[in-house]
């Protein structure tokens, strides 16, 4: 990583015009809270099998790529995007691959991307391209779950269930509060035996993010629940509220899942817009010699 | 026989499965898409198709190719048991790292790469013949499939043609083709598999006129008649209407070849295990392959089938037709010498060949480089390791 926050945009990938504008608005949120640009990557996914592979960039875009144009246009929303808008168009054979192709040429504070809860067979074996994309990203990392876009917000729940990323959800939480007027509830387990972090501190650094940070204050309220992080407690909670911004918590070796087993009840079992951070310190070089050779293709 | 041996026999069905799945998911849903796209068939409609006609494919023409890969790649060798499974679990390994990292791994290459491997390993006496055909077969493919599609393609585009003769002419040659594919089903007199020109040219004692077996020649003419006929009266009624009816003609036909041409990456390894060790009849293990291509084609190929259908459409009816005519002839080609091919690779040549014709291929020198390479290592990696890991599993299990 380069530069400072002013200086490197917000990106946002995107593969499927039906979900541009949910996404595109939660990127925009960010880069009004912390004043830089936002740039676009509409991603055209050929896979290494498809017939139309071996054609050129350019030649896909134009003749084999049905949703070139209805990406475009639904990615470059007026209302949410104003002033200048760099605007790319990348062909990868998987939107991962393409993801992280424009994390690399934008060299980016953060990216928004989208999340679909829906897996096929061979997602469910090997993983979905979130999942891929979850540990080398060497950027923040907000994943929105798709498909669960709200009208309005007034109440935004953070749940805090561990050490990592919690500038990342104060940060989010404070960008969709602004625009919306929203109030934010930060819920924290006080588990005694912990080695890594108390619960106050959690909620100190994730307070400090909502209140330091550009533009005006916001309504925000503070839960400690007694006892180690109960999914149940959050989902008992979350009918009342509008977006919930958990932290993505797991990755192991082979399958890099987003979510661990908590956040995973809880996505399973919530229907409320939810947006996923990770922060960008946290990822691993172990493999990337590798990705790098592969997404080069 | 022993526990372990049953155990390798149901590892390498379940392996044998995985890969016929795989195969009926990816390999075999293309053909339909053209006719998706051209709104002739439903995508679920087309999904059960697929799955019938290559699975019947499969049943029916698959035993060539199965057995030039369980059989013919080396002389008076047994592949045991082990080294059957230690093929296949490398080919589906290699199949699955394709999916997982999104690299071109023919199943094909990976098949044939990993039993030569195992069977160098077992110290069979390699059938350098057979490698150098099978060579010889996969170099020629995108000249001859491209070649195919770039006829196909220009003859559809001339403004001297009408789409009246066109198509009704290429419908025609798929007519007479047909009357030559070899089925199972069909006896000769020499090999398992015969066909329909066959049977009536040796039903009536092979008669010849200046060389020419002349039921032969008659049979070809008949069927080749008869298609054309069939699709000139569709077209001269609606030249949609009869395009959308060549298209879903031909993508039958196609899907059926791919099933016939595929089948046997994935039974091919376990042709002795069944047949001398089990004692089995090849239409046994063709059956698994089968079920397997039909599950995979039900369960994967509709989500295949909608992306490639949109694709197919942008790419307009014609190079649609000139892509599946050379994947059908070619298909049926390997089919007749015992070839294992990849169908996806035709298909690709017979799109770019389909794109010159139109001027432009407009294709990306960097990913056929990139594509060719991976094949190449796919081969190579599969054949060392084949080599390798049998001779590791054969060591650590004391077993052969």
């Amino acid at each position: 990583m380069t530069g400072s926050m002013g200086d490197r945009p917000g990106l946002v990938s995107v593969d499927s015009p039906e979900f541009a504008r949910q996404l595109v608005r939660t990127a925009t949120d960010l880069a009004s809270l912390v004043g830089t640009n936002v740039q676009l990557a509409s991603i055209i996914t050929k896979p290494a099998t498809s017939l139309f592979a071996m054609f050129r960039d350019e030649i896909i875009i134009e003749q084999f790529a049905p949703t070139a144009k209805d990406l475009t246009e639904a990615m470059t929303i007026e209302e949410l995007v104003d002033g200048e808008v760099d605007h790319d168009i990348l062909v990868s054979s998987s939107f991962d691959n393409g993801a992280l192709s424009a994390i690399e040429r934008t060299d980016p504070w953060r990216t928004v991307i989208g999340w679909r809860e829906r897996r096929t067979t061979t997602e469910a074996i090997f993983g979905t391209s979130i999942d891929r994309i979850v540990k080398p990203v060497p950027c923040d990392l907000y994943i929105e779950r798709i498909g669960y876009e709200t009208d309005g917000v007034d109440s935004i729940r953070v749940p805090l269930t561990g050490v990592e990323a919690l500038r990342q959800v104060g940060l989010a939480a404070k960008a969709i509060a602004l625009p919306n007027e929203a109030a934010v509830y930060l819920l924290a387990f006080n588990e005694s035996d912990r080695t890594t972090g108390d619960s106050p501190g959690d909620i100190e650094v994730a307070t400090e993010m909502i209140e330091e940070a550009k533009g005006q204050k916001v309504t925000f309220e503070t839960v400690i629940e007694p006892g180690p992080v109960r999914a149940g407690s959050i989902i008992e909670m979350a009918p009342v509220h509008d977006v919930l911004i958990p932290v993505t918590s797991r990755h192991g070796p082979i399958r890099r899942r987003v979510t661990g087993s908590v956040h995973h009840r809880v996505i399973q079992q919530v229907d409320k817009t939810i947006v996923l951070a990770r922060s960008g310190t946290t990822h691993s070089a172990r493999f990337e010699p590798i990705r790098r050779g592969h997404r080069r293709r | 026989m022993t526990l372990t041996f049953w155990i390798f026999v149901g590892l390498a069905t379940v392996t044998c499965l995985f890969m016929a799945w795989s195969l009926g998911a990816n390999s075999n849903s293309p053909p339909f898409a053209p006719a998706i796209g051209a709104r002739a068939v439903s995508t679920i409609r087309a999904a059960f198709l697929v799955g019938i006609l290559a699975g019947v494919g499969a049943i029916t023409q698959g035993g060539s190719i199965s057995a030039t890969v369980g059989q013919g790649l080396f002389y008076d060798t047994l592949i045991t048991p082990l080294a059957a499974t230690t093929g296949l679990l490398i080919a589906a390994t290699f199949m699955a790292l394709g999916v997982y990292t999104g690299y071109p791994v023919p199943a094909a290459f990976a098949t044939t790469g990993a039993m030569i491997g195992v069977g160098l390993s077992l110290g069979g006496d390699p059938s350098i013949g057979t490698y150098r055909q099978i060579g010889t077969f996969w170099v020629l493919v995108p000249p001859m499939s491209g070649g195919i599609a770039f006829l196909t393609a220009t003859l559809l585009r001339r403004d001297d043609i009408p789409e009246t003769v066109g198509i009704p002419l290429l419908a025609a040659v798929v007519g007479g083709v047909l009357a030559h594919i070899r089925l199972g089903v069909i006896p000769h007199p020499e090999r398992s598999q015969g066909s329909i020109a066959e049977l009536f040219s040796n039903w009536l004692g092979s008669p010849h006129l200046f060389a020419l077996d002349v039921p032969l020649v008659l049979t070809t003419i008949v069927f080749g008649a008869f298609g054309f006929l069939y699709v000139r009266r569709k077209v001269r009624a609606s030249v949609e209407r009869g395009i959308q009816s060549f298209l879903l003609i031909l993508g039958g036909i196609v899907a059926f070849s791919s099933g016939g041409s595929q089948v046997g990456l994935a039974t091919g390894p376990l042709e002795q295990l069944y047949g001398i060790e089990l004692g089995l009849p090849s239409v046994f293990l063709l059956g698994i392959g089968a079920t397997g291509i039909l599950a995979g084609a039900w369960m994967g190929a509709p989500r295949l089938l909608q992306a490639t259908s949109r694709e197919y459409a942008q790419l307009g009816v014609r190079r649609s037709i000139a892509a599946l005519v050379p994947g059908f002839i070619i298909a049926q080609m390997a089919i007749a010498l015992g070839i294992p091919i990849s169908f996806n690779n035709i298909i690709i040549s017979g799109v770019i060949g389909g794109g010159l014709a139109a001027g432009t291929a407009g294709v990306s020198r960097r990913k056929i480089a990139v594509t060719i390479v991976f094949w190449l290592i796919t081969l190579g990696a599969s054949l060392g390791i084949g080599f390798v890991l049998y001779r590791l599993f054969s060591t650590v299990l004391g077993i052969e």
